[in-house]
């Protein structure tokens, strides 16, 4: 019974797929790598392996909220709500707002609108939990709350196939205005947002309304909004 | 395998295409460096691509064979895994604890201290490598 074990395991048993490199050929040693006493290729591996890990985890918590704390070397932490452009840089001023804030939904509509803060702020009932991705590798999902831009577009009598030219109060830049296409522009979750985490928006995250959308860049959440144009 | 000798390189005809397209491609890119100089901003370029040869060879390489001389033979291996581990996790901060993209007025860009942060990231580095070497010396002895 032994003997046929070990008789059949030889038989079944498998060629060495790759054979030593002293089989291949007489003048190699028997193994690639020579005596040394730094790091063996495997190991070598295994630590390149491992700062690859390291890193990844002192900086993916910008994006990932739940390794945020171990997100020493991260140039953003999600948990502070960032953003990248200040008001101050924009050239907004909260002064000019309190002035004489207009939202203006114009261009292709049968009935041109002109709401005041208080009239937005009747509207914005919608509930969205949405992230801002930015292009530079950070990112943070927040529950938005704001006015739906299809029930603007309703109200609006905007055709149904109507894009959307979004512009902020922002004098200039090359982020000042954004294109909502027709389908975001119809989407229940695209909204003109007046609050983030329950408070009103701060200045620096675009008070008085600014736009949050599905599927958008974090650049084409365009802040300060005060006109909506169909196109 | 031809019956060429060791270390002999074959230069038949896909080598040479090989290295006409690669030749090409790369003179290419340099007149499209040049060509878009103002968004590319040549001298600063060719800074960083000579800078990083001279600061390996003059910084990084005398630096490692110090700590090589420094190391009792034994140790080498996990001196080099901390080396290997620590590099670019200190080149990935350099910018951040210089402070390149702080933006005034802006406390959520760049919101942490990043020389702490840095020495306790080459610390747990340290720990890491330290807990390793420990642990594979043990087993051996064991053994």
């Amino acid at each position: 019974m032994g003997a046929k074990w070990s008789v059949s395991r030889l038989a079944l048993r498998r060629a060495r797929r790759r054979p030593s490199l002293a089989a291949a050929d007489p003048a190699l040693p028997t193994t690639a790598e020579g005596d040394h006493d730094g790091l063996s290729r495997r190991g070598f591996l295994a630590t390149v392996g491992a700062a690859t890990g390291a890193l990844t985890l002192v900086t993916v918590g910008q994006s990932v909220p739940a390794l945020a704390p171990l997100a020493l070397l991260a140039p953003r932490d999600p948990r502070d709500r960032p953003v990248n452009r200040t008001a101050a840089m924009a050239g907004v001023e909260l002064a000019g707002i309190v002035a004489g804030y207009v939202l203006s939904v114009e261009g292709r509509v049968d009935r041109p609108l002109r709401l005041t803060m208080d009239d937005v702020a009747a509207l914005a009932t919608h509930e969205a939990r949405l992230p801002i991705a930015c292009v530079e590798g950070w990112s943070f999902s927040a529950p938005w709350r704001g006015v739906a831009m299809r029930e603007l577009l309703a109200m609006a009598g905007a055709p149904e196939d109507g894009e959307v030219r979004v512009e902020s109060l922002e004098g200039e830049g090359a982020f000042r205005t954004s294109l909502v296409n027709r389908i975001q522009a119809r989407d229940r979750d695209t909204l003109l947002a007046t609050h983030l985490d329950g408070e009103v928006l701060t200045l620096d995250h675009g008070y008085p309304l600014r736009l949050i959308g599905p599927d958008r860049p974090g650049v084409n959440q365009t802040e300060w909004v005060t006109r909506l144009v169909v196109t | 395998m031809s019956g060429a000798p060791p270390g002999a390189t074959d230069r038949g005809p896909v080598f040479w295409v090989g290295a006409a397209a690669g030749w090409a491609l790369v003179a290419w890119g340099i007149a499209g460096v040049v060509r878009h100089r103002v968004d590319t901003r040549p001298a600063d370029l060719v800074r960083f691509v000579v800078g990083g040869i001279v600061i390996h060879d003059l910084i990084v390489v005398p630096l490692a064979l110090v700590v090589a001389r420094a190391v009792p033979l034994g140790l080498r291996r996990w001196a080099q895994a901390a080396l290997v581990m620590a590099a670019p996790l200190a080149l990935f901060a350099y910018p951040l604890v210089q402070g390149y993209g702080r933006i005034p007025g802006n406390p959520t860009a760049l919101p942490h201290n990043y020389a702490t942060n840095l020495a306790l990231v080459m610390l747990a580095v340290g720990a890491v490598v330290a807990v390793a070497a420990g642990v594979a010396a043990r087993s051996r002895h064991r053994r």
